[in-house]
Order: C-alpha cells, then sequence, then structure tokens
C-alpha cells in the first residue's frame, strides 16, 4: 500500500506551492477530493508555506483599498437580493458579469412590454446597421441579445427554452455596474425573441432569473443566465 | 506588524461569505499588506501587483464561503489565493513574451517598473525570513524558484540540473523542514 506522499506522483508538495503545471493541479484536486490523509498533509504543507511571505509586507495604496471597498460595495448591491436558492455556477456567472462591467451610469426609463407589435419591432432592431449582438450559451441554447445603434432598445432571443413549472416564468434584468438590478421584462412563452423593456444603454449585462408568474420587481432568486455586454 | 490572530481571520471571513461588508473591510486591513507584499515580492512590477492583489480581494469577497476550516488556517487560504494568482499571471505574461521574443527585439520591450527597486529594498530592510533562510542552500533554493519565481518542479529540476524525483523530494523535505522550525518558534 502506498504512503500518502506517494499518492499522485509524490506532487502534493509541489501543489503546495504551486509549482504543478495546470493538468497536474486538476490531477490532484480531484485526488484531494477523496483522500482524507492527502487533505491533512496538505494543510500541514500549506501552513509551512505561509512562511515564505513572513516580513514582506508592503501596504497597497490607499486608492486600492476605496476601488476595491467599493468594487465590493456594488457587487453586493447586485447579488446579495438573489442569492439564496439557484445553483452557484448561475451566481458565478453573475459574479463575473458584475465584475467585467465597463464603467457605464445611467438610469432606466422602464416601459411596459407592448405584446401587440413584438414581431415587426424586433426584426427592426435586428436587422438595423450597427445593432451590436452579444451572446451566451444557456443550457443546450444560446443566448442572444440584440442591441439597437442608438441604444435606447435590445432584443432578446432566446430559443429553445428549458421548460418551467407550473406558475414560473423567465424574468430578465438589465444589470448595471452601479449595482442596480432592473427588470427588462418577463419572457412571453411560446415566443423566441422578444423587445426588453427599458434602455439598455447604463447596462452590462443582460440577467435572467426563474421567478412567480407574472414576475417581480426585484429578483428573488439568483439568475441562471447572464449575458455580458462584452465583445 | 503583528500576526493577525487565526481565529480573527477566520471568523472574518465567515461574516465576509455571509456578505458582510465591514467584515471584509477589516480582513482586508489585516491581511492585504501581507498578501500584497507576496505579490509584488512574485510579480516584481508594482503595477501589476496591484491589478492582481485587486482580483484576490474581489475574489476572496466572492468566494469566501469556500474556505473551509478543516483544510487550513484562514491566513493560509488566503495566501494561497493570493499566490495562485500571481503565478498564474506570471506564467501567463511568461508564455506571451516567449511569443513576442520571436519576433521583438528586447529594447522595443517596456522598462523595468522604477518603484520596484524601492519596494524591493523595503522588503530587504523587513526580511525577518529565519525560517526559511534555515532551510538551508539545496531546500531552499528548490523552494524559491517555485514559490517565487513561479517555476513548476519539472523547470525547478531543469534549472537546477537535477532529477525530477529529486526536485519533488527538496520541494516536500523543505517544506518538512520548515514545518519543524516553525513547530519549534510557536
Ligand atoms: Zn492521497
Amino acid at each position: 500500500m502506498k504512503t500518502p506522499e506517494e499518492h499522485v506522483d509524490g506532487l502534493l508538495a509541489a501543489y503546495a506551492v504551486d509549482a504543478v503545471d495546470d493538468a497536474e493541479r486538476v490531477q490532484v484536486e480531484s485526488h484531494l477530493t477523496e483522500c482524507a490523509a492527502c487533505r491533512e498533509e496538505l494543510a500541514l504543507y500549506s501552513e509551512s508555506v505561509t512562511e515564505f511571505s513572513v516580513g514582506l509586507d508592503v501596504a497597497p495604496p490607499q486608492h486600492l483599498r476605496a476601488q476595491i471597498l467599493e468594487s465590493v460595495a456594488q457587487e453586493a448591491a447586485v447579488v446579495s437580493p438573489l442569492a439564496t436558492r439557484r445553483r452557484r455556477r448561475a451566481q458565478q456567472w453573475l459574479w463575473g458579469v458584475a465584475a467585467a462591467g465597463v464603467l457605464a451610469v445611467g438610469s432606466w426609463g422602464i416601459a411596459d412590454v407592448l405584446n401587440g407589435e413584438q414581431t415587426s419591432v424586433t426584426d427592426d432592431i435586428i436587422q438595423a446597421d450597427g445593432t451590436t449582438k452579444y451572446s451566451a450559451d444557456f443550457e443546450q441554447t444560446t443566448l442572444t441579445v440584440y442591441v439597437s445603434p442608438t441604444a435606447d432598445q435590445a432584443v432578446l432571443e432566446a430559443p429553445d427554452m428549458p421548460a418551467l413549472a407550473d406558475g414560473e416564468v423567465y424574468q430578465v434584468w438589465f444589470v448595471t455596474p452601479k449595482g442596480t438590478v432592473v427588470s427588462a421584462g418577463v419572457m412571453p412563452e411560446g415566443e423566441d425573441q422578444f423587445v426588453l423593456d427599458g434602455d439598455p444603454s447604463a447596462a452590462t449585462a443582460v440577467a435572467l432569473t426563474v421567478e412567480p408568474d407574472p414576475g417581480v420587481e426585484q429578483p428573488t432568486t439568483d439568475p441562471v443566465a447572464a449575458i455580458p455586454f462584452e465583445a | 506588524m503583528p500576526e493577525p490572530s487565526t481565529t480573527d481571520l477566520a471568523a472574518l471571513l465567515q461574516e465576509t461569505a455571509a456578505q458582510d461588508q465591514d467584515a471584509f473591510a477589516q480582513l482586508y486591513d489585516l491581511v492585504s499588506p501581507r498578501l500584497h507584499g507576496l505579490v509584488i515580492r512574485v510579480l516584481r512590477d508594482v503595477a501589476q501587483a496591484e491589478e492582481v492583489t485587486q482580483e484576490v480581494f474581489l475574489q476572496v469577497w466572492r468566494t469566501a464561503e469556500n474556505y473551509d476550516p478543516e483544510r487550513g488556517s484562514a491566513l493560509s487560504w488566503l495566501l494561497t489565493l493570493a499566490h495562485r494568482r500571481a503565478i498564474d499571471r506570471v506564467r501567463s505574461a511568461q508564455s506571451q513574451s516567449d511569443r513576442d521574443l520571436a519576433y521583438e527585439s528586447r529594447a522595443d520591450r517596456p522598462p523595468p517598473n522604477p518603484t520596484m527597486e524601492e519596494v524591493e529594498e523595503k522588503m530587504a530592510a523587513q526580511a525577518v525570513r529565519s525560517a526559511v533562510t534555515d532551510l538551508g542552500p539545496p531546500h531552499q533554493e528548490a523552494l524559491e524558484l517555485a514559490y517565487f519565481d513561479g517555476l513548476t518542479h519539472r523547470e525547478v529540476a531543469d534549472r537546477l540540473g537535477i532529477p525530477l524525483g529529486t526536485a519533488k523530494t527538496r520541494i516536500r523535505d523543505g517544506l518538512r523542514k520548515l514545518r519543524e522550525q516553525m513547530g519549534g518558534l510557536g
């Protein structure tokens, strides 16, 4: 029987100082999930490793502190109302979205969804010269947001969305880097494309949550998908 | 700076995981010099280090709930995040500059960062890394190439002209020796 130090090709100590390549890192981490002896051993190595940074202290500049606390305050405002029941993976997407935020500031004009004329309006936006398109994969499908050249309207294309339970709807949100989340409407059932409520110009992303029909004012769950507005 | 007590950090991390921004700010004040110093030491570039330190703390905010006290101290968890992020940056810059060098002369590359020199002087002045320096050359050398220069165990072996197995053993035995010495201190 192998002793723990022979597990994963004796890479555990190298892993503790990040002296492994990506493939080895994966190998070690997968072993750690199933080997308590190596987890204990790693904890000891990691404690030793802390010794390397003793005496290296350099206080970061004050502006960095302000910047970091500001980013965290923004993220908290976006995410904490959402933080409860949905999958962690989805949550990380939103983290990424919020982090990607190129700063843009603005406020939202909110309009109701106009169901009647949707088809022609969606085509107008999608086909306009200079329309910007952003996509993200979601489950088996691809979500695409089209933002009009004047950036005052957007269309969400979401074909083949996974079916929801009775009484649940997909609700769409504009996410801004200032930490606000504003409803962009509820996805009409059976429609692949629809015009989003409100003005996308200040948003850095669109996020989707699953909400009780007929939608809510502020999200009650973590997003299941997010489409960042980045090339 | 005095070592922040382990229990303080663990408690602050837990509160951070519960989205407590004040706890996060306290945590930042306690550990940012240590983390930032490490990141600077690895990256040897103050401007890049500031970016990485910022990324690290945002990651701390986002993933504090992943900290598991059973798997080590809060300080070591935080240092691991910072170190890994710094190393990833060094390695991607390395592969970038390897590519650049194929068609670009060294003269075209940016000049060294002027403030780095000051920082290094400061670090040298306050260095009290007794336990590490007490390791003796073979172990200290292998560990520092790995930990500070971001070399993999394979690269450590190449650099030192020793077999791969020897590099791994030096890293392992070095960490064990360090543990014994720290045990003696604590
Ligand atoms: Zn094992």
